[in-house]
């Protein structure tokens, strides 16, 4: 990405000071970046390798309670480790010892309606929560037992740390109750404080403003160092070193490359500095909420499940499919490439036809044909795709109650067991209904532009109808069209609502494109880092077309002037 | 394609008349534009039926789209839907919908005008790169960006926020009305901002009592698509929030037929309640819709 460059300045010995505070500045901005976006990330990982650690601590305690009250009874509780908040024990023979009504109730109708413990089940109950709405809080958030492990561990609140764990009292092999406890386990100190990376910072400020001093081009190595070695030495402290050398390496690029046109920008601040003040709160916005969203997105492409470094592995595995894996990443291209071309096409001839039709100087009825026909936009797209997949149900569904009055044999559309090509055919309807009204209005205004003396020129020449489109309003729509166009594209290659709701995919994840298996390797799968190597080959797909198109047709050309 | 037609006013026309005058022509016309209207507007009269319909029962093969007995059950199912615990759900879901959407339309056109404005009128290092970044940014995939956000939320405090939402769903709608309003300031002739300059006036009173208000086309766009974007979103509100009672509306429009239930009787009458703030705000702002999203395009 080029930076517009600034006024000419003489790097070097003599270089303006507000130009060496800009390099430093600039320096800190990567470096705050990058680090930044790496330092949330083992935060994350951090704070899932914690919650793992304490589940087993959390479930073990509840578990060596539950055999303590299964040899022993209920009077058991009484003996728990310290840091136990509140523990309940609810057994079929139990005695409510410490009385509490709401507690027991609540209790006994809960156990009950799994249908494991009789009506008179017992409650007791120690420590310190005891208000009924803390009890209801946390029987609300209680799950059931995994059927792998003998407990089971859900986070009560964020604020205090709590955690609650379920483990069954099993007595002469049979179940004979509950127990629960509440445990508060407090956050460890990050493996890589904060403070680290402020200091971090300052070391960058440091060795920016010294690159000022360096001339020429080596000026883009010192801006590189002056980036890598800050950014290495924040994740000194971790056990990985991959953490040191790879966020390293990345902005010892990304520092040479960037720093310049950043500084540029920080000095254009100095000397235009009204002009800022209008770009500012959107920048910072998209910089905090989009850029650096991105960043760390990127960054976690490199990870495993586990939150260990991989390098390429998630690619390798996407790109280097095994070959019994189908759908492939091949496969669901072709799909997505497929199903955008077609959507594309379609959006486009509808949306110029009818808007055509309807820019006749002549045509009554014009305003209610207009609004009518803008309706599927201004319809929240979920619930455009979740119509049409009633519709194009099996028994109840619109589609198949027309094919009967014309009498075509019904289809098996999306239900279990249907064929991809009818899949893709309900996916393909649903977003050509939704789609086109978009194209259509953008035709139209660009059509109300094209001024009337070249239609009649057109006819003075003698010009066919045909030949008065493809000569004077096609070439006149293009500008308006084709970034249409691009947009259209990059929006329908990541249609996710329409995929994910209406076919879900069927059969066989056949019907899914590219962000759909990235959604499904990130919820069902759990494993983000291959989520975000699929979303960043996505990107990566986009951006080359959005190049290329714009390369053929120079549609951002005039944007710039 | 025979709809490529255009017919040259009547005024230049010579005396040879053509036969697209004959009133078959505009029958057919409007054969055309009628079947392809009732074709779009069919799945929402289904809508309607389900919704008009007792309970489920309007989910039938009929393709009569009037419903064989009326109702009204569905949309006081969906309106008085409440919480076990007595919060009146649906009140406080559509008061959360209705702050924030009209929050993120104010900050979203603060934030996509004043930046408009710059890329628009002034040339500084790191415009065309700026411009380059929000174009880019409309190809990041939205699920790349579910975890960095969630994390970046926490981290300042605004996970279960209102404000969190607005300020995310604002920075989602920047990008394409930034693009859109700089093609739109771009027209606007220069020669008026020089004669308000000579007569003293400052850049921010130009920007404000010039450029904007001869941009309300273009603004009344914006301000629909940053509503839209924050009244339709599901996904990351279901996400960042916690409580049913800081839920947006359309997480509960969902769940009527998300993994766990199939309401469709419901889910009709709660879609129909959903869409008609959006759908009045098009049918208020269609003539600008037409203008307001592609002069900036068509200069070029």
């Amino acid at each position: 990405m080029s930076v517009d460059a600034g006024p000419a300045i003489q790097f070097g010995p003599r270089a303006p000071l507000y130009a060496r505070i800009s390099d430093a500045l600039a320096a800190a901005l990567v470096v705050g970046i990058v680090a930044g976006s790496v330092l949330g990330l083992t935060r994350y990982n951090d704070a899932r390798d914690h919650r793992r650690a304490v589940e087993t601590q959390v479930g073990a305690i509840a578990d060596d309670l539950a055999q303590r009250v299964a040899s022993a009874g209920p009077g058991a509780v009484e003996q728990v480790p310290d840091n136990v908040a509140a523990a309940y024990v609810v057994t079929s023979g139990g005695v409510d010892d410490f009385g509490i009504a709401v507690g027991s109730d609540v209790a006994a109708q809960n156990v009950r309606d799994k249908g494991v413990v009789n009506a008179d089940a017992g409650i007791v109950k120690q420590g310190l929560l005891n208000r009924s709405a803390e009890l209801q809080d946390y029987f609300d958030k209680k799950q059931e037992i995994p059927k792998d492990r003998r407990y089971s561990v859900v986070k009560l609140s964020d604020t205090d740390n709590a955690f609650s764990a379920t483990a069954q009292v099993v007595k002469d092999g049979k179940y004979d109750g509950m127990v629960h406890v509440v445990t508060r386990v407090p956050n460890p100190a990050p493996s890589t404080p904060t403070s680290q990376l402020l200091l971090m910072l300052l070391l960058s400020v440091i060795l920016g403003f010294a690159a000022s001093y360096v001339p020429g081009i080596k000026r883009r190595v010192a801006h590189g160092l002056a980036v890598a070695i800050p950014t290495g030495l924040t994740f000194m402290a971790q056990a990985d070193a991959a953490l040191v050398l790879w966020p390293g390496v990345v902005s010892l690029v990304l520092g040479g490359v960037a720093i310049s046109g950043i500084a540029s920008v920080f000095r254009g601040v100095r000397e235009q500095p009204r002009t800022y003040v209008y770009v500012v709160p959107a920048m910072i916005g998209m910089i905090v909420l989009v850029f650096v969203p991105f960043a760390m997105g990127v960054a976690i492409a490199f990870f495993s499940k586990d939150g260990d470094f991989t390098g390429l592995g998630n690619f390798q595995e996407i790109l280097n499919p095994s070959a019994t894996t189908h759908p492939n990443f091949y496969w669901t291209t072709s799909v997505t490439i497929l199903w955008t071309v077609l959507n594309v096409l379609l959006h486009v001839s509808l949306g110029v036809a009818l808007a055509l039709v309807l820019n006749r100087p002549k045509l009554r009825l014009k305003a209610m044909y207009r609004v009518l026909l803008i309706i599927p936009w201004a319809v929240p797209n979920y619930i455009t795709a979740l119509i049409w997949k009633s519709m194009f149900n099996q028994q109840y569904g619109a589609v198949n109650s027309l094919l009967d009055v014309l009498g075509i044999d019904q289809v098996n559309w999306i239900g279990p067991g249907s064929s991809f090509a009818s899949n893709f055919i309900a996916d393909l309807t649903t977003n050509t209904w939704l789609g086109f009204p978009f194209m259509m209005v953008v035709t139209l205004g660009a059509l109300q532009s094209i001024p009337k003396e070249l239609y009649e020129a057109a006819d003075i020449d003698g010009a066919g109808r045909w030949q008065r489109f493809r000569t004077v309003t096609l070439p006149l729509l293009k500008p308006a069209l084709i970034p249409a166009i691009i947009l259209g594209v990059v929006w329908t290659f990541n249609m996710f609502n329409v995929i994910y709701l209406v076919s879900g995919g069927a059969p066989e994840n056949e019907t899914n494109i590219l962000i759909t298996e990235a959604y499904y390797a990130f919820k069902v799968l759990n494993r983000f880092g291959l989520a975000a190597a699929y979303s960043l080959l996505i990107f990566v797909m986009l951006l080359l077309y959005g190049w290329m198109q714009n390369r053929i047709t120079r549609a951002t050309e005039g944007a710039f002037e | 394609m025979n709809t490529g037609d255009y017919e040259a006013p009547a005024v230049t026309k010579p005396a040879k008349i053509k036969s697209g005058k004959s009133p078959w022509g505009s029958i057919a016309t409007h054969a055309v534009l009628g079947f392809v209207t009732l074709v779009t507007m069919y799945p929402l009269l289904i809508v309607l039926r389900i919704a008009l319909s007792p309970g489920d029962s309007g989910m039938s093969p009929s393709l009569n789209p009037i419903p064989r007995e009326i109702s009204f059950d569905n949309f006081v199912a969906v309106v008085t839907n409440s919480s076990p615990q007595g919060d009146w759900l649906f009140g406080r879901q559509l008061l959360n919908s209705a702050v924030i959407s009209i929050a993120t339309t104010v900050l979203g056109i603060f934030l996509a005008t004043t930046a408009a404005y710059a890329f628009s009128r002034f040339r500084f290092p790191g415009r065309k790169a700026g411009l380059m970044a929000f174009l880019v940014s409309q190809m990041f995939p939205g699920v790349l960006m579910m975890v960095p956000l969630y994390l970046i939320l926490e981290a300042l405090g605004l996970l279960n926020a209102s404000f969190g939402l607005v300020v995310v769903y604002a920075t989602i709608a920047i990008p394409f009305c930034v693009w859109m309003l700089k093609g739109y300031f771009d027209t606007i002739p220069k020669d008026l901002e020089e004669s308000a300059i000579m007569d003293g006036a400052s850049q921010f009173t130009i920007f404000w009592r010039i450029i904007l208000p001869l941009s309300m086309p273009a603004v009344a766009v914006t301000a629909l698509f940053s509503f839209m974007t924050a009244w339709n979103e599901f996904v990351l509100a279901f996400t960042f929030m916690e409580e049913p009672t800081a839920f947006t509306l359309p997480v509960t429009v969902y769940s009527y037929v998300g993994e766990q239930s199939v309401e469709w009787g419901k889910f009709a009458a709660a879609s129909i309640i959903v869409s008609i703030p959006i759908m009045a705000l098009f049918f208020a702002l269609q003539k600008n819709l037409v203008g307001g999203l592609t002069s900036g395009g068509v200069k070029g």
